[in-house]
């Protein structure tokens, strides 16, 4: 009998929730608003809707209708919450997803919804439009390999590092950032002796810190928020003080706010990233302006998911105004009006795609300097225009060093 | 027959239901309440709480993608037949060894050493390449095909999933009036005179995980062609706690408890999001799942059946008055 | 087995020489050396804490014995397993209701008679064996609680838990039944029904109970053993033992130590 009910309370709720009318225009937005990244996750949610009300909230009188649904980092929980936003919410585009194993998860679903169009959010691990890519996942943006440009060459040419260990968590966004650390290293004449590969979440580094050789030049260290801070500590308690250099996700405002007693060792020391938050072109001192103009409680700067996402549905409102928002063909139309869009990223570079979807961008090589007041900021020092996702190299020879992995780049 | 009265109906909702009603609310909760069915099972019979039952689920789910088809190029394809009562088997003996493990332990002391063992594979997945393909895990893995498609198309998973749900209510009723299922009432009850009575504690315990290993496998072989991948965030804390979530507002005192606690959970962790602020809505999640322990401290199935005795003895009364 | 019918004919039922069992620095028996005949009935009466369960519980393998040596049916058992000296025939009651609350009496029953008769083997077929099903239903008769066969056992009385206790040690035949004090918290009406119970046993069954009901102490037993401090006090004939001077000062004088 109550499963009789349960039924037909479902049927009932079904009926209630049926897609959105036809004047609207269903647009996805898959972010994590659970645990750690919940603010990250919030950003990105920022920049979709400041790419919506760019475009005046509707499309060739169409109104754009998000829906935004949360996923935890897990692939499993992208995937439901896009199977739920296409088969619930008829939504025929989708913004997202935020990390790594949650692009490579949408990618592979991405196939059994041929007339679905997932455009991704800011996950950036390498294989999700490198090998094996789907027709209908598109990135307008870099992957953690192309995140890094301009950082191994500025490190061996500039500041004349030689050897260099490698400390970073281990799991698919940073054996990518790696990859474009190295390949650039390596390739300018530099060696990468040892690797450590350390668990997220780890709190106790002793092991790695003493292990580290102690005749290299730095340490590139591509570990997040607290885990680096952890690392960082142990690592001057233990008295070294040999230089480092940040990933893209390394040097963000937990590590440079921290008043831990790492800080004078930071100073100097270069990262990538594709987003500086106070870089000071035009295009991007008005759309940080734009930014704290709509969102008063928001971060203190764009970060890189609200950079990324608005770059996303900034692409799928382009893509929509020049279909008139007609998406009845399964969007065949939208899509090879994608493959070809260029448009002026908020960094001011142009964004294209390359064959596989995946964005040709700029990115930058900063440097941590200490501020006026005392306290740690960053320095854009370096812009590296037109990165494509291999780095340069030709495409064959990049694909056939093989998939990105704890031992792929290797130069000891 | 009475089964019958609830089958027939849930047989006949893919007529009525799109497929996202079919696999995402009625799959998914069938999946996940024969997961929680196998923590209910041990709760109710065996009197210890398992936090390790996504674990054996991951057992299984991790054995059909090592065995089977993957994308990521890591393990050993075998033919279905044998992969399947692999996934099964390797799920019993991982519940069979925890078991053994946890013999001596119950109440508080059963629920540390079976979360340790838990977290334990949890990090274990995530470092090993061998097997578990580290933190990315498999993806790709297809359900056998059926037809033009697979077996893990709307349609085709929800009979499986119904079938395989009903099967393992089935079983676990047939199994608590077996001597061995009596057997592990009797160490729940008065483990001491049990062993006075010549049989070992040791066994039931350690049968009573391997079969919930079974039931929990079943359903980890499901989840993973629903997923179509397996990875260490199948067997983390996330789960664990749903997992629990679900035995707990389900109710332990019937074996269908694990699929109405299944299906209020996932009705609630899909749609809470548009009935409030997203700031908020695990919060709403938090108070609803609260509102029913406090109103249900045995489970909704318990307060649906009192519910309606009371409305059968009120009507009852009406008439003889 | 003809050596063990040997046994039987010439060796004690039970017989302890010496045995103890200490907590740290505290003896809870000491120093115990009694035997009992086969189908003796023995009763052992003591005030509170005079060790009477503690003996009971290193009779049957629960305690380890701290020193001494159990010879049953002049086999030596000190060493021996629970499951090894209920298949040698000796079995118990608790003094405190211990049963499967969560089970009817059928299966409750059931397991005692599959247990004792091959230990963890006779639980994992599938089904119940219907040679068990009727043993157990013979034992509810002889237990008297035939129409409770399929109640649960948290619905039974006190006192039909306590018929159910001896039905679950007259399992499989016994040889040797310690029981701990089958009619403490019975009503004065059930107490006669239980001492006929009693007396009903198996004429062979040697029979070892503890009990403060003297009327039922003393119907039904016909020697008795007196512990104090957890070291024997008197043993003999009821009226030998009454006669005893210790044993009077004690149960008469009410005093609990020297």
């Amino acid at each position: 009998m109550k499963h009789l009910k349960i039924a037909v309370s479902a049927i009932a709720l079904s009926a209630a929730a049926m897609p959105a009318s036809s004047e609207e225009i269903t647009i996805g937005v898959i972010s994590i608003l659970e645990g750690a990244f919940a603010a990250l996750g919030q950003d990105g949610i920022r920049g979709v809707e400041m790419a919506v009300a760019d475009a005046g909230g509707s499309v060739a009188g169409n109104e754009i209708n998000l829906v935004v649904v949360s996923s935890d980092a897990s692939p499993d929980s992208a995937v439901a919450a896009a199977r739920r936003l296409i088969e619930q919410d008829g939504a025929k585009i989708i913004v997202g997803p935020l990390s790594g194993s949650e692009g490579l998860a949408l990618r592979d679903l991405s196939r059994s919804y041929p007339d679905v169009t997932i455009i991704n959010g800011s996950s950036g691990a390498q294989d999700t439009t490198l090998r094996d890519p789907s027709p209908n996942f598109y990135r307008f943006g870099g992957d953690g390999a192309q995140w890094m440009a301009g950082v191994g060459t500025y490190a061996h040419d500039t500041l004349g590092y030689e050897k260099v260990a490698v400390v970073a968590e281990d799991y698919s966004f940073p054996y990518t950032q790696v990859l474009g650390f190295m390949s650039e290293f390596c390739a300018a004449g530099g060696t990468v002796p040892e690797k450590f590969w350390t668990p997220i979440g780890n709190a106790d580094y002793s092991s790695v810190v003493y292990s580290i050789p102690q005749d290299v030049d730095a340490i590139f260290v591509a570990l997040g928020g607290s885990d680096a801070v952890s690392f960082l500590t142990q690592y001057q308690q233990a008295g070294f003080s040999t230089p480092i250099i940040g990933g893209s996700i390394t040097i963000d405002q937990t590590v440079l706010s921290s008043d831990a007693s790492f800080r004078d060792m930071l100073i100097g020391a270069p990262a990538g990233t594709p987003t500086v938050s106070d870089y000071d072109s035009p295009e991007w001192v008005a759309f940080a302006a734009a930014y704290a103009e709509a969102y008063p409680d928001g971060l203190g700067a764009p970060s890189i998911f609200a950079h990324h996402y608005y770059m996303g549905a900034q692409a799928a409102m382009l893509g929509l105004e020049a279909v008139g928002g007609d998406l009845s063909d399964g969007g065949a139309a939208f899509r090879a009006v994608l493959d070809d869009l260029e448009f002026i990223q908020p960094t001011g570079g142009t964004m294209r795609l390359d064959e596989n979807r995946n964005g040709i961008v700029d990115n930058f090589v900063i440097e941590v300097v200490e501020l006026d007041d005392g306290s740690l900021g960053t320095r854009a020092i370096q812009v590296v225009k037109d990165v494509n996702q291999t780095l340069g190299q030709d495409l064959e020879t990049f694909l056939a060093a093989g998939p990105v992995s704890r031992d792929n780049p290797s130069c000891p | 027959m009475k089964y019958l009265l609830i089958l027939i109906p849930m047989a006949l909702l893919p007529l009525v239901l799109n497929d996202f009603w079919l696999s995402q609310v009625l799959t998914r909760a069938l999946i996940m309440g024969t997961i929680a069915l196998s923590l209910s099972f041990l709760a109710t019979y065996l009197g210890v709480v398992s936090f390790a039952q996504v674990t054996l689920a991951g057992v299984a789910g991790y054995a059909i993608a090592y065995f089977g088809p993957n994308t990521v190029g890591v393990g050993v394809p075998l033919p279905l037949i044998v992969t399947i009562p692999l996934a099964l088997i390797l799920a019993m003996a991982a519940g069979a060894m925890m078991g053994y493990i946890a013999r001596r332990s119950r109440g508080i002391y059963a629920i540390m050493i079976t979360l340790a063992i838990g977290v334990a594979f949890f990090y274990f997945t995530r470092q090993n390449y061998v097997l578990f393909n580290g933190f990315t895990g498999f993806s790709g893995v297809i359900a056998p095909a059926l037809g033009e498609g697979n077996w893990g198309d709307p349609k085709p998973l929800y009979f499986l999933s119904l079938i395989v749900a009903a099967i393992c209510v089935g079983l676990v009723q047939g199994f608590v009036r077996s001597p061995l299922g009596l057997a592990v009432q009797a160490v729940r009850d008065a483990p001491g005179r049990l062993l006075a009575l010549g049989i070992p504690t040791t066994l039931p315990i350690v049968a009573a995980f391997a079969f919930s290993g079974l039931i929990a496998g079943s359903g980890g072989i499901l989840n993973v062609w629903f997923q179509e991948r397996v990875s260490s965030f199948s067997v983390g804390f996330g789960p664990i706690i749903d997992i629990l979530i679900i035995s707990v507002i389900g109710g332990l005192r019937h074996p269908t408890g694990a699929f109405v606690g299944a299906i209020v959970y996932v009705v609630l962790d899909i749609f809470a999001i548009d009935l409030i602020d997203r700031d908020r809505f695990n919060l709403l999640i938090g108070i609803v799942l609260l509102l029913i322990i406090v109103a249900a401290p045995n489970g909704l199935t318990q307060l649906i059946t009192d519910g309606a005795k009371k409305l059968r003895g009120g009507a009852a009364k009406s008439r003889t008055t | 087995m003809p050596l063990s019918d040997a046994h039987n004919t010439t060796a004690n039922a039970l017989e302890t020489q010496g045995i103890g069992k200490r907590f740290g620095g505290f003896w809870a028996v000491k120093d115990v050396t009694f035997s009992v005949k086969p189908g003796e009935r023995r009763a052992i009466l003591g005030p509170n804490g005079a060790g009477k369960t503690s003996l009971f519980n290193i009779l049957t393998g629960d305690y380890k014995a701290s020193a001494g040596s159990i010879r049953l049916f002049g086999e030596d058992v000190t060493k021996q397993s629970i499951p090894k000296r209920i298949n040698r025939g000796l079995r118990r009651t608790y003094q405190h209701a211990y049963l499967f609350d969560g089970l009817s009496v059928r299966d409750t029953l059931f397991l005692a008679v599959a247990g004792i008769r091959g230990g963890w083997r006779q639980v994992l077929p599938v089904r119940l064996s219907d040679p068990r099903r009727a043993e157990a239903e013979r034992l509810a008769e002889v237990a008297g609680i035939t129409q409770f066969l399929d109640r649960m056992v948290s619905d039974l009385s006190h006192g039909q838990r306590r018929q159910l206790e001896i039905g679950i040690a007259l399992a499989e035949d016994p040889k040797v039944l310690l029981l701990d004090e089958p009619a403490a918290g019975l009503s004065p009406a059930e107490r006669p029904q239980l001492s006929k119970l009693l007396l009903s046993l198996p004429k062979e069954v040697t029979v070892i109970l503890i009990e403060h009901d003297m009327d039922i102490a003393f119907q039904t037993s016909e020697s008795v053993t007196v512990l104090f401090n957890g070291e024997l006090m008197a043993e003999g004939t009821p009226d030998e033992v009454m006669a005893d001077k210790d044993v009077h000062q004690i149960y008469v004088g009410g005093a609990h130590g020297h």
